[in-house]
């Protein structure tokens, strides 16, 4: 990992195209100001965290649950889930 | 974006998908089918190609949210390989009940993205909104 010291109101440029500024500091917190193209996405890292974490409960195996899924749906006849 | 209903397809499952970045937490793993093993059943498998123990439960996220509304960018076209969203829809990934959730859930944030034109597929991460990594999954009552 690539580390930076930086002092309030400095800035690091990536690519070209994004460059990352120290807004304010307290106490432990540090507010960054993000300068990027809209296509960017960028988000707090718990986010992917939350969705990574989500897939891998998801995970399994079809012989595993194929049982516990005619037991949610027993009497599924081509009918939608959610609809009423 | 209007997007492709997932009912409108069912005539193509099976079908191959191209991951290039694999879902989040399975990097490693780019190559998916999709099957459909129970018709009746309004789940289809996201089944990896060339590990039989790697599955997901994936359902029609609109379904389930008739409003459910994702914003895709430049970056996500170019993601799956897509000029127009024309051919594009989503999958979500199903979680069964498991200790910590009794009921089944659906993963409503990281949605699965899928250009029907090449099989190419990119799992969505979404900040605007309020949608979860568990929204409860309604089931629709037995008949009687």
């Amino acid at each position: 990992m690539l580390v930076l010291s930086r002092k309030l109101g400095e800035s690091i440029a990536i690519d070209d195209r994004i460059t990352i500024t120290v807004i304010a500091l307290k106490g432990n917190q540090v507010k960054l100001g993000i300068d990027a193209p809209a296509e960017t996405k960028i988000y707090r890292q718990e986010v992917y965290a939350k969705i990574m974490a989500a897939n891998k409960q998801a995970a399994t195996t079809r012989q595993q649950d194929l049982s516990a899924m005619r037991t949610l749906w027993p009497c599924a006849s081509h009918s939608e889930i959610g609809r009423a | 974006m209007d997007l492709s209903r997932f009912g409108a397809v069912e005539h193509d499952w099976t079908m191959q998908l191209h991951m290039p970045a694999g879902l989040l937490g399975f990097p490693e793993v780019k190559e998916y089918r999709i099957v459909d093993p129970e018709p009746e059943l309004p789940v289809k498998w996201l089944q990896a190609r060339d590990e039989v123990h790697l599955a997901f439960v994936i359902t029609d996220p609109f379904a389930l949210l008739h409003d459910y509304r994702v914003e895709l960018t430049s970056l996500d076209l170019m993601d799956v390989g897509a000029h127009a969203a024309t051919d594009l829809f989503l999958v979500a990934i199903v979680t069964l009940p498991r200790e910590t959730t009794p009921y089944p859930t659906v993963n409503l944030q990281g949605p699965v993205l899928i250009n029907r034109a090449n099989s190419w597929a990119k799992q969505l991460v979404l900040v605007q909104g309020v949608y979860h990594t568990h929204h409860p999954l309604t089931l629709v009552p037995p008949r009687q």
